[in-house]
């Protein structure tokens, strides 16, 4: 790949401008074939429909087992990881000599949990030492930690940097960032320098930047903003003469809630990481803040969304960042900072550091959570309608596919093993996403509901439904996994009447299969679709809200 | 984790790669046979659905462990003697086919009791009685006068005399009666001293609503024909003419059409065959909207010159007339079903067929669009007798979504199953009183009738409503291979 590969849609001529139109049209087209292919199969040849749905319906289920396991053992790590004292092992790598003989010498009568997040880290240990890329001294590693604003208010921001402030890593190697949008309302802008006020004292500094509308090349998106404060904070850090090398940046969203070890976690999991300068931190996002205030279907659909991301996290081959989530800021310095034209931001600034670094570029993912808040509203439809715009966002996501394939293109020193793996699962997440829940819950049905003479006098017409009985139940085994660890996953926090709230909380997850149709698979169709008809999408805010406490 | 997610990737892999053909191929009906026939085999099955479901099903006098409704899986191709039984119920027999990769659907067997449930419902004898198709009313009559007339609401299954006594209006004796399907109004033809009179009668839930309305009809009608539930558009037909009758309004427009030699209404449009044999759709104002028949040769050859045709629109676009004589036309192909000797019909519209009856015959006159074929002389429907051993056929009636006919034949009644593989079930099922009818309503599955000895109004469940389980999506086709070859 020339290194001049620009990371964006605007401002292409000739081959380049015709690839990425193809590219764009190619996910929606693919998943609309997808679709109406089957429809219409239905209707003509019945029995090809009922024997594709059968093969896909089996499919699905092992991919469903295999996601189950897989989610399964990310949240027994998960678990497992929840009391690791990760200051200790930062200050462990700091002299890694002694700490390695240390450990390898500590005693074996700890839990099974323990004895695994011990077997983990002495292979890290041990990598580490066989590489020989040795982390700076852990005094030398400072944090930034951008939080966007536009609209959230004073009592969204403030847990969210509270949280920072008890974290176990010393908050005074810790630059806070609240990049604020010029447009925001004044009440907005107070509330960001109140919080900023209250809790200068703090961290290293607390800045606000207020990032101007307007400047050319730039869209009205949230990379936009993070990246305007990030290029405040490099000024910052040049300023006070720290290398761009021993600082690590957060890029949260306004609401997002660390746990106290999180930033000890990211320190110890930068430290750890040979290829620390190539690489993103993926924790795993929960959506607590506000999750027994949260409409039951918005609960459901966040609850997938973290257990996607677990699966994900035991795949660190094709992880690619996703919401908040932290990096070298020498990454993001040398990559140019995050797409400034892009609603994708957190899966945008992966592809543009893996085409950049040429494939070498990693996301690790971290066993420790972060909490944001459920996408809520005033009532129900309203809720509704802004779950639907949320994932429609999410699924957005597609906007890399172009970018990402054309970059592959052009790339001579990306493996072709690579760009077929990462290339396959992009193309292929987001036609799934926009299809299996519209096959399971809807199409697949047509061939038995529609059928006329021809299918309803064959054997397969009474075999169907039946098999597809089968794969069903046995998929409520994956359903049943899934809502024994959404129990499992919950806060641990004293709420009034908790056990009937955890008792609909359960009950909500047999409606998954209309929610994931409506409110996931549609949403991302419509993304898609766009794409294809180039009606690209602005940058829509999700309404947070949560109950003030008194 | 990395080694361990390769390695179920790969087993899930091998997995999907061995169970998924095999899961197909049993879904298409293979199977590993062991034996002498030892290999993969195609089969077929056979489902059996009953109402009432719970029966015992037997392949060749060996029990079938599943009771109905049950597929019976993985047969090999030939003929399988199949019996069904329940307890309290006559068993039922036939040799089923199967074919490989097929299934043969038997999803509509109506057990029928060894002993009919008989309910008498009232407690006096009666003369006659007196069907209104498709309304939830049918008339019960003590004599001739209409004051002897009863009205029973079926599904309370509750009886109220139509006058009550002294009434002036009940005087007289009852000539003509007039009604259409589905209606809650009914016109009676009385002769009086001095004269005849009309009364229009409303049936309502607590009352009934008799009015006077000989001012509308100044001559005897051949037949009086309204949409049920429009009181102001009734058109009367001559001998050549129609007069419209506002019966709220109490007017009458004479000769409001005329060289007419048939009429029926449908959605508010009038279908007049006229005098010179062409048919024609027009408004209630008598605006043409359009000709139905625009060939006069055509038209001639199908209606003849002379004669009155009662008109039945059953749809949009199928049109049935029923000629004096009980010719049977239609508006398709080959477009004369009956020369002669029509008593009566009965359509099913979600399966777009007629049930049709003379003196000794019943047919199924199917209307749904048969398969491309690529035969270049169009076909269209055809009359299928279905039964030819009738004496004196009066009535039939569709039952249990078209699979069974119900037929009284002189004072018998009798239950036909026609969805069925081999020879047509026929059922003898009881007496009713000679010279009057019964009245059969589906969403309840009851006959109403006069019993033969007590002549009081009695019923007997013919179809048990609360047995039929509701559908699966894999019941709810309507189209099945067990209907008689042909249809």
């Amino acid at each position: 790949m020339s290194d001049d590969f620009v990371f964006s849609r605007h401002n292409l001529k000739g081959r380049e401008k015709f690839l990425q139109r193809v590219f764009e049209i190619l996910p929606g087209a693919v998943s609309w074939t997808i679709l109406i292919g089957l429809l219409f199969t239905a209707f003509w040849k019945p029995i090809l429909a009922a024997i594709l749905i059968i093969a896909f319906d089996f499919y699905w289920l092992l991919r469903l087992f295999y996601a189950t396991l897989f989610l399964v053992l990310a949240y027994l790590r998960l678990s497992f990881e929840s009391d690791t004292d990760w200051m200790k092992r930062v200050h462990g790598l700091d002299d890694l000599d002694n700490y390695s003989r240390e450990v390898a010498g500590a005693s074996s009568d700890f839990s099974p949990g323990k004895w695994v997040s011990m077997m983990a880290h002495k292979k890290e240990l041990q990598v580490l030492k066989e590489t020989g890329a040795l982390p700076p001294l852990s005094k030398n590693i400072y944090h930034l930690v951008i939080f966007p604003v536009l609209k959230e208010p004073l009592e969204i921001l403030e847990p969210g940097i509270r949280g920072l402030t008890r974290g176990s890593f010393p908050s005074s190697q810790v630059l806070v960032i609240l990049a604020v949008e010029e447009r925001a309302k004044d009440q907005v802008k107070q509330g960001a320098e109140a919080v900023r006020q209250k809790y200068a004292g703090s961290f290293l500094d607390f800045l606000v930047t207020l990032h101007p509308d307007g400047i050319p090349g730039e869209a009205r998106v949230k990379g936009s903003n993070v990246s305007y404060a990030a290029k405040q904070a490099a000024g910052y850090f040049q300023a006070k003469g720290i290398p761009f090398d021993n600082v690590i940046v957060s890029c949260f969203d306004a609401d997002t809630v660390v746990r106290p070890d999180y930033l000890a976690c990211l320190t110890y999991r930068f430290m750890s990481c040979s290829d620390r300068q190539q690489s993103s931190f993926q924790p795993i996002p929960v959506y607590h803040n506000n999750i027994w205030e949260a409409t039951g279907f918005a609960r459901v659909l966040e609850m997938g969304s973290s257990f996607f991301q677990l699966v994900e996290s035991t795949n660190p081959d094709t992880l690619v960042t996703f919401s908040s989530h932290s990096m070298s800021f020498k990454a993001l310095v040398d990559v140019g900072f995050w797409p400034v034209d892009m609603i994708s931001d957190d899966s945008a600034i992966f592809w543009k550091c893996f085409l950049h670094f040429h494939g070498n570029y990693h996301v690790v993912p971290m066993y420790t959570t972060i909490s944001m808040d459920v996408v809520t509203a005033k009532n129900w439809l309203k809720t509704v309608r802004n779950v639907y715009k949320q994932k429609r966002r999410w699924a957005w996501g597609v906007e890399n596919f172009p970018i990402v394939i054309r970059g592959f293109l052009q790339s001579r020193r990306i493996s072709l093993y690579d760009k077929i793996k990462h290339g396959f699962k992009l193309f292929e997440g987001h036609v799934a996403w926009a299809t299996w829940a519209i096959l399971l819950t809807v199409i697949g049905w047509f061939p038995a509901v529609y059928a006329g003479r021809e299918f309803s006098d064959t054997v397969v017409y009474y075999s169907a439904p039946r098999i597809t009985a089968i794969i069903f139940n046995l998929a409520t085994l994956a359903l049943l996994t899934t809502l024994v660890l959404s129990q499992c996953l919950l806060p641990r926090r004293r709420v009034r009447h908790i056990f009937f709230k955890r008792i609909i909380l359960a009950l909500e997850w047999f409606f998954v299969p209309f929610i994931v149709t409506f409110l996931s698979a549609l949403p991302a169709l419509e993304a898609q679709t766009r794409l294809l008809l180039g009606k690209y999408m602005e940058f829509w805010v999700t309404d947070k809200q949560r109950k003030r406490k008194r | 984790m990395l080694l361990l997610r390769r390695i179920f990737f790969y087993l899930f892999l091998a997995i999907y790669l061995i169970a998924c053909p095999m899961t197909i191929l049993y879904a298409l009906g293979y199977i590993l046979k062991p034996g002498t026939e030892k290999g993969l085999v195609k089969t077929g099955l056979i489902y059996i659905s009953t109402v009432p479901s719970g029966a015992s099903v037997y392949i060749d006098n060996k029990r079938y462990t599943r009771r109905t409704p049950a597929i019976l899986r993985d047969l090999l191709p030939g003929n399988y003697p199949i019996r069904i039984s329940l307890k309290n119920y006559r068993s039922w027999f036939q040799n089923i086919p199967v074919e490989a990769e097929k299934a043969t659907a038997l999803e509509k067997i109506l057990f029928v009791p060894t002993e009919l449930k008989r309910e008498q419902l009232s407690p006096e004898p009666f003369e006659r009685l007196i069907p209104i198709e498709k309304s939830r009313y049918f008339l019960l009559a003590t004599g001739s006068r209409p004051g002897d007339l009863f009205i029973c609401d079926w599904k309370q299954e509750k009886i109220r005399p139509l006058f009550q006594k002294g009434d002036p209006l009940g005087e007289g004796n009852v000539l003509s009666f007039y009604s259409v399907p589905g209606g809650v109004s009914f016109l009676l033809l009385v002769h009086v001293r001095g004269g005849e009179k009309y009364l229009w009668v409303e049936m309502g839930d607590k009352e009934c609503r008799v009015e006077d309305v000989s001012v509308c009809f100044p001559e005897e009608p051949l037949q009086v024909v309204w949409e049920s539930h429009d009181k102001n558009h009734l058109f009367s037909i001559h001998d050549n003419y129609v007069n419209r009758v506002d019966i709220a309004g109490r007017s009458v427009v004479p000769r409001y059409l005329e060289n007419i030699r048939g009429l029926g209404l449908f959605h508010k449009s009038i279908y007049a065959l006229r005098g010179d044999s062409l048919l024609e759709r027009l408004d209630y104002d008598r605006k043409p909207k359009e000709m139905l028949l625009n060939d006069a040769a055509l038209g001639s050859s199908l209606f003849g010159a002379k004669g009155l045709f009662q008109i039945h629109v059953l749809d949009n676009d199928i049109i049935l007339f029923q000629g004096a004589r009980g010719e049977l036309l239609a508006n398709r192909l080959p477009y004369r079903f009956l020369e002669e000797g029509t008593i009566g019909y009965e359509y099913y519209a979600s399966r777009e067929r007629a049930l049709v009856w003379r003196k000794e015959d019943i047919g199924i006159l199917a209307f749904s669009k048969p398969a491309k074929n690529e035969e270049i002389f169009e076909k269209g429907p055809r009359l299928h007798w279905v039964y030819q051993r009738g004496q004196k056929i009066e009535q039939a009636f569709w039952v249990y979504e078209g699979s069974h006919i119900l037929f009284r034949d002189e004072n018998r009644v009798s239950l036909l199953e026609i969805e069925t593989h081999g020879k047509p079930h026929l059922y003898s099922l009881l007496k009713v009183k000679r010279k009057t009818d019964v009245f059969y309503a589906e969403s309840t599955g009851k006959l109403y009738y006069l019993d033969s000895e007590s002549e009081c109004l009695s019923s007997v469940e013919i179809l048990p409503r609360q047995e039929i389980l509701p559908l699966t999506f894999t019941e709810k086709n309507e189209k099945k291979k067990s209907e008689i070859e042909g249809l």
